[in-house]
């Protein structure tokens, strides 16, 4: 123990011997497990939140397709969905997009229903009457409106309606509600411009959740027009979304990795004479090739464990602390660009151990190898040059 | 008188077929007994640098045998020799190869580094050398401020750390003036007295004509041309 101790301090002292050199490789190396941790940081605070909102969705949502485009849904469907074995209620949806050209940004306009009613209000109430509204914290935000204040939107005339924010609202997920503008049944009807024996889409529920896809199989066999989605469906789309998009900023920082690791390498592998000359005197006055290999073992460990801690504090700084600002908006995608929200931080501890693989497990072993070649060698000969 | 070192037809031959192959030494015979000073002399290029190695387990014989102590070392796992250069030689070399950027009391410390003894037993006993070496003064000070035969004295320190029975030192007046090189013979005479056995390659008359040594191995293309003992 004593022994490791020793060679441990022996360690620091060599590194602090180089310090602007290693400073740097730290420098680099944190900036590199930063931008990979981000991604990951970000890619996994998003698929946690979409899977938080999927967790109160429908198992089973039935549209109305013509033509192959998604089309509002007759309410008579509803009665003959009823009529399949196995299902409960069967309730339509009100809701659409709306395009707001005062701020260049996508709301989702809802009417209000049992689920909507789950949601958690950050202050006020739920609209209860026509002319009522509740909106998301991102939308409060970009409109510079809040209870008590109105909110003006555009129907599908081009008549502007005016609505009394009656409630602003939270949830566990910033995703669901940050764009979310809700209004009573009616109002959604007549800004739509929506006839009232049409819906949206409807909710189908099912007693026995694994029934589900034979429940689909039924209502598409006998409504040919219609598109049954299934939870597990939206949830493997969103995973692969989000996916393909941490993929596509992989990519782009494909080239700083590859820079990075060329940079390790050239570290690693060049031991400077100076580097050689200290080999082989330690060598010569007694210590073994295992001491010079603990040596460099503790040099490259306090170097990428020190970068990678601070590659990781750096990354969740970014991601949760100042909204991901990098690269969120191509991992966010179109539909809530605009109305920015923070990231509730979700850390998997799975992918913080991949990265501590691919970064300081490399780099260390780019240290001892080249050590231990010449540590093997004849000291007299390192020596000598 | 025990015999501690011996040479049998020794020869190191530097990269051997190879178009840059050098033969350093050729057919080394020799024998150095306990608490003798001997020099190995001979111009640059003579083998002596070669040989001091091969004894001092830093390189193994091509061909022949080393033996220290009764036992061949030519053919021992390099932890062995590691061991026998730790526990039976000190090493003060041409051109002092101490670590830059550390102190002279950490690189006085250094061979002990890597054994269970307690950093407080090390620092003890690398101050006592320190102080017989007439360097304690200096010891907190980084090795690149010292003079010249200030830093030869903390090589000399750092060989003699371990208590070793064998002291090898290679050149060691090569990069002094008269007065420090006449500081370090006396240095090294104090040792062989004190029953040390000291193996030095020099070309410096002003070393090898002290009447002290014991015996003069004269090397030449690297082989032994003549062994005087005085």
């Amino acid at each position: 123990m004593e022994k490791h101790k020793k060679i441990l301090e022996y360690a620091l002292s060599s590194l602090l011997r180089r310090k602007y050199k290693n400073l740097a490789v730290i420098a680099v190396f944190s900036l590199v497990v930063a931008i990979l941790a981000s991604i990951l940081f970000l890619t996994h605070s998003f698929k946690v939140e979409a899977l938080n909102v999927l967790i109160g969705a429908p198992e089973l949502i039935v549209q109305k397709v013509s033509g192959g485009r998604h089309d509002l849904i007759p309410t008579d469907y509803i009665k003959r969905i009823q009529g399949i074995y196995g299902i409960g209620r069967v309730i339509p949806r009100y809701w659409g997009y709306y395009y707001d050209a005062i701020t260049d940004g996508n709301y989702t306009l809802m009417g209000v229903d049992e689920d909507v009613q789950k949601l958690k209000l950050l202050d006020g109430r739920m609209p209860t009457k026509n002319s009522e509204c509740a909106i998301g914290k991102g939308i409060s935000d970009v409109r510079f409106t809040g209870i008590g204040e109105k909110m003006y939107l555009i129907d599908s005339k081009g008549k502007t309606l005016t609505f009394h924010v009656v409630g602003v609202f939270t949830s566990e997920s910033a995703i669901l509600t940050n764009d979310l503008i809700l209004l009573n049944k009616e109002d959604i009807l007549s800004l739509f411009g929506m006839s009232s024996d049409r819906a949206t889409d409807v909710v189908v529920q099912v007693y026995n959740e694994f029934e589900v896809p034979f429940v689909a199989g039924k209502i598409r066999e006998m409504l040919p027009d219609t598109r049954p989605i299934m939870k597990g469906e939206i949830i493997r789309t969103y995973e692969t979304v989000f996916s393909w998009r941490s993929g596509m900023i992989f990519t782009v920082f494909f080239g700083a990795l590859i820079a990075f690791c060329i940079l390790a390498w050239d570290k690693a592998t060049g031991l400077s004479a100076e580097e050689r000359q200290e080999i082989g005197i330690l060598k010569a006055i007694g210590w073994e090739t295992s001491d010079i290999l603990e040596l460099k073992f503790w040099e490259g460990i306090v170097i990428s464990l020190t970068s990678f801690l601070t590659g990781l504090i750096l990354a969740y700084v970014h991601i949760f602390f100042l909204g991901a600002s990098l690269f969120a908006s191509a991992l966010k995608g179109w539909s809530v660009i605009f109305p920015s929200f923070e990231l509730i931080p979700y850390v998997n501890l799975y992918q913080v151990f991949t990265v501590l693989f691919l970064t300081v497990i490399p780099y260390v072993a780019s240290t001892i190898i080249p050590s231990w070649k010449v540590a093997i060698t004849d000291p007299d000969v390192v020596m000598r040059g | 008188m025990d015999i501690v070192i011996k040479t049998e037809g020794a020869t190191k031959v530097f990269n051997p077929n190879m178009p840059n192959e050098v033969k350093a030494i050729t057919d080394v015979s020799i024998e150095i007994k306990k608490g003798e000073l001997v020099v190995l002399k001979g111009p640059s290029g003579s083998g002596k640098t070669s040989l001091l190695s091969l004894i001092g387990c830093m390189s193994r014989p091509t061909e022949g045998k080393v033996i220290i102590n009764g036992k061949d070392v030519a053919k021992l796992p390099e932890r062995f020799l590691t061991e026998i250069r730790q526990k039976t030689f000190g090493f003060v070399f041409q051109m002092f190869n101490l670590i830059k950027g550390i102190s002279v009391i950490e690189n006085v410390m250094l061979p002990l580094y890597p054994t269970d003894t307690k950093l407080t037993a090390i620092k003890k006993q690398a101050e006592f050398v320190m102080e017989k070496l007439n360097i304690l003064k200096k010891k907190n000070f980084n090795v690149q401020n010292l003079s010249a035969g200030e830093q030869q004295r903390v090589a000399i320190a750092r060989a003699l750390i371990n208590e070793p029975e064998i002291i090898l030192a290679d050149e060691p007046t090569a990069h002094l003036d008269t007065k420090l090189s006449e500081d370090l013979i006396k240095i090294l005479q104090r040792l062989n007295e004190d029953g040390k056995t000291i193996i030095m390659a020099t070309h410096d008359p002003f070393v090898y004509e002290r009447p002290f040594i014991n015996r003069i191995i004269e090397m030449r293309d690297g082989m032994v041309k003549k062994a005087m003992v005085r």
